[in-house]
């Protein structure tokens, strides 16, 4: 099993000793390496999967790159959902990313960079990154659903032929996956492809409304999604949800917090190695490791 | 440039023409199909609520609606299903075809994938589940054999000009025009409203972390008279202000009403309203709503007047002035 260590922040990237920002955790270090032997970072994920404003800019890019080349780790390149400016924004770091290497990987959140990868980019690697993976992550499941039921929400639409046809057609070769509330799909194994799953941060929900970003904005600029300029303010704060009717607070396996336009479901320690044993067992041969989703 | 109306039952065909409907979509329930799971719905809205209860209804819709020149779609948008339901899906599919139905609404690309694989003939929309917000993705889609994109909410203007001057001249493209918005990008939302509701909807309490200052430095804005001002956008935007309709018999909630000159100039095909499952009297104000300002459109009126009677038709001045109901600002 490969350990990936996910840094979407550049300056992130630069301030800390990479191998710190994984010690932070050690009790997921311990895990990995009771569950699946593996201690060593041995890719880096660069890059946004979430918002295009906090994209790297090619200088950025190619530092990171040059730097994971210097460590001695595999680079892959990570892209979020895009709009139109968003899209030409990428296609610059496409462009900057071949140049440093050809077949780099790169994680695709968009039909459309998929697109443009395979027409523009043929020789770069594209990855279906977890949010094309449309599976259920709703944490409230927990309180919705009987446990005896939670294998009904376990599957998606990768797991179906036409599904797996679609994607090799496009050259892609690995699914990346959440650890869900419900739990691990055990027919994963069957679908053919190397698989990875993101710790200990799941997706819940993202969008181009931030709330984060329109902190501080006149009233009339906040909450809208075609806002130019960003404050960035999500790499400074987060927010911790809770509800008085449901208080995720109190819940042992998991607590909701918002990073800028996304909010998440931030795993505690044994619900993680819970994930980490089926992933195991399920043959998932990348673990993503990310300290910060944003 | 059509207005698109939404549907759930056979009465409401013959109103919601008459009001100036020119296409209708709707979901289907047939009775093989029904749910075992929250997880197993097949068109995004509860069974009972939002869809037509069987074929047999469905076939005298698409008559109905035929009669009068209308095309009828059928939403099969769930962004995705569980691999079993595939097969399920594809013969509802053929079935409906077989009927009339003019178009299927798919999100899930890998449905989409097999339908035009399996019946070439079906005519694709891609749903707004799918996340299109640039033009290779309408490049993406297109060569999966989509004919119409429908775009989802809040995509400004002046992207929708370039993703359409960069994408294939013979696809239709359709934008939200009215009722219900969505915080988070709908395509990209992992949560199920069948657990307690819309996720973002909940009375979620906010607790700031990372810093112990309660000042956004740079702007000065305390914290928690941004979350009042995201709350009241909440309110007005994504909850239509708490109401069905206003006192005037119109909707609320988001609306794109000012953007249809420029949508009219773009070449959008179609605008559509939302809300299978609301009410009858909510679906026909909303058309007619509409049809007034898209009356004067196609009359050549010019913009700031269409505009200003769109916000008179609301009513609604001083959230129209917030735009914190407006799908494209």
């Amino acid at each position: 099993m490969d350990l990936a260590l996910s840094i979407p922040d550049y300056n992130t990237l630069l301030s800390q000793e990479w191998d710190d920002l994984f010690s932070q955790y050690n009790y997921i270090r311990k895990s990995l390496e009771k569950i699946a032997e593996v201690s060593k970072v041995s890719r880096i994920y660069f890059g946004q999967e979430f918002c295009e404003r906090a994209l790297p800019t090619p200088e950025q890019l190619s530092h990171a790159f040059v730097l994971c080349q210097n460590a001695d780790v595999s680079f892959s390149l990570a892209t979020p959902y895009v709009t139109e400016q968003g899209l030409d924004k990428l296609d610059i770091l496409l462009k900057e990313l071949v140049k440093n290497d050809p077949q780099s990987e790169v994680i695709i959140n968009d039909w459309g960079v998929l697109h443009l990868i395979r027409h523009k980019y043929p020789s770069l690697k594209p990855v279906l990154g977890r949010l094309l993976n449309k599976i259920l992550r709703d944490p409230r499941i927990i309180s919705h659903v009987p446990q005896s039921a939670f294998v009904n929400y376990q599957s998606s639409s990768i797991g179906t032929d036409e599904f797996g046809k679609l994607l090799r057609n496009a050259k892609i070769n690995r699914i990346e996956l959440d650890n869900t509330i419900q739990g691990l799909d055990s027919n994963l194994p069957n679908l053919g492809f190397a698989l990875s799953l993101y710790i200990p941060y799941g997706l819940i929900t993202t969008g181009r409304i931030c709330l984060m970003g329109s902190w501080g904005l006149t009233k009339k600029e906040k909450f809208s999604a075609s806002r130019q300029s960003c404050s960035h303010n999500c790499k400074d704060y987060w927010l911790d949800l809770h509800d008085k009717s449901w208080n995720p607070w109190s819940h042992k396996k998991f607590r909701i917090r918002q990073k800028g336009n996304t909010v998440f479901c931030l795993q505690f320690n044994r619900f993680i190695k819970e994930g980490l044993k089926k992933a195991n067992d399920l043959g998932i041969d990348r673990i993503i490791y990310q300290p910060l989703p944003i | 440039m059509k207005i698109l109306a939404p549907l759930n039952s056979l009465q409401e065909v013959s109103i919601l023409i008459e009001r100036g409907a020119q296409e209708i979509y709707c979901g289907v329930q047939p009775a093989d199909l029904k749910p075992t799971s929250t997880n197993s719905f097949i068109n995004r809205r509860t069974p009972t609520k939002a869809s037509i209860k069987d074929l047999k209804e469905l076939e005298i819709v698409i008559n109905e609606a035929h009669a009068k020149e209308v095309k009828v779609f059928l939403t099969l948008n769930q962004p995705t299903y569980r691999p079993d339901l595939y097969s399920k899906i594809l013969e509802l599919a053929k079935e409906t075809v077989a009927l009339g139905i003019d178009a299927l609404i798919i999100g899930d690309p890998g449905l989409m994938r097999l339908v035009k694989k399996s019946l070439p003939e079906a005519v694709i929309q891609v749903s707004s589940l799918a996340g299109v917000l640039n033009s290779a993705s309408v490049n993406f889609f297109q060569k999966l054999g989509a004919s119409r994109i429908i775009f989802p909410r809040y995509i400004p203007l002046e992207d929708l000009k370039t993703i359409i001057s960069k994408t294939h001249p013979s696809l239709e493209y359709e934008v939200f025009i009215l009722n219900d918005g969505c915080v988070f990008e709908e395509s990209y939302c992992h949560a199920n409203h069948a657990f307690g509701g819309a996720f973002c909807q909940k009375n979620w309490s906010y607790s700031l972390r990372e810093t112990n200052i309660s000042q956004n430095p740079e702007k000065g804005e305390c914290f928690s008279r941004h979350i009042a001002d995201y709350q009241r956008w909440l309110w007005h935007g994504i909850k239509n202000s708490g109401v069905i309709c206003g006192h005037n018999g119109f909707p609320l909630g988001m609306c794109g009403l000012c953007a249809l000159p420029e949508l009219y100039r773009l070449g959008i095909s179609s605008v559509k309203i939302v809300g299978r499952e609301a009410p009858l009297r909510k679906k026909a104000a909303s058309v007619s709503m509409v049809r007034t300002i898209l009356d004067r459109v196609n009359t050549g009126d010019n913009e700031e007047s269409v505009k200003d009677a769109a916000k008179k038709l609301r009513g609604t001045y001083k959230i129209c002035a917030s735009k914190y109901a407006c799908y494209i600002r």
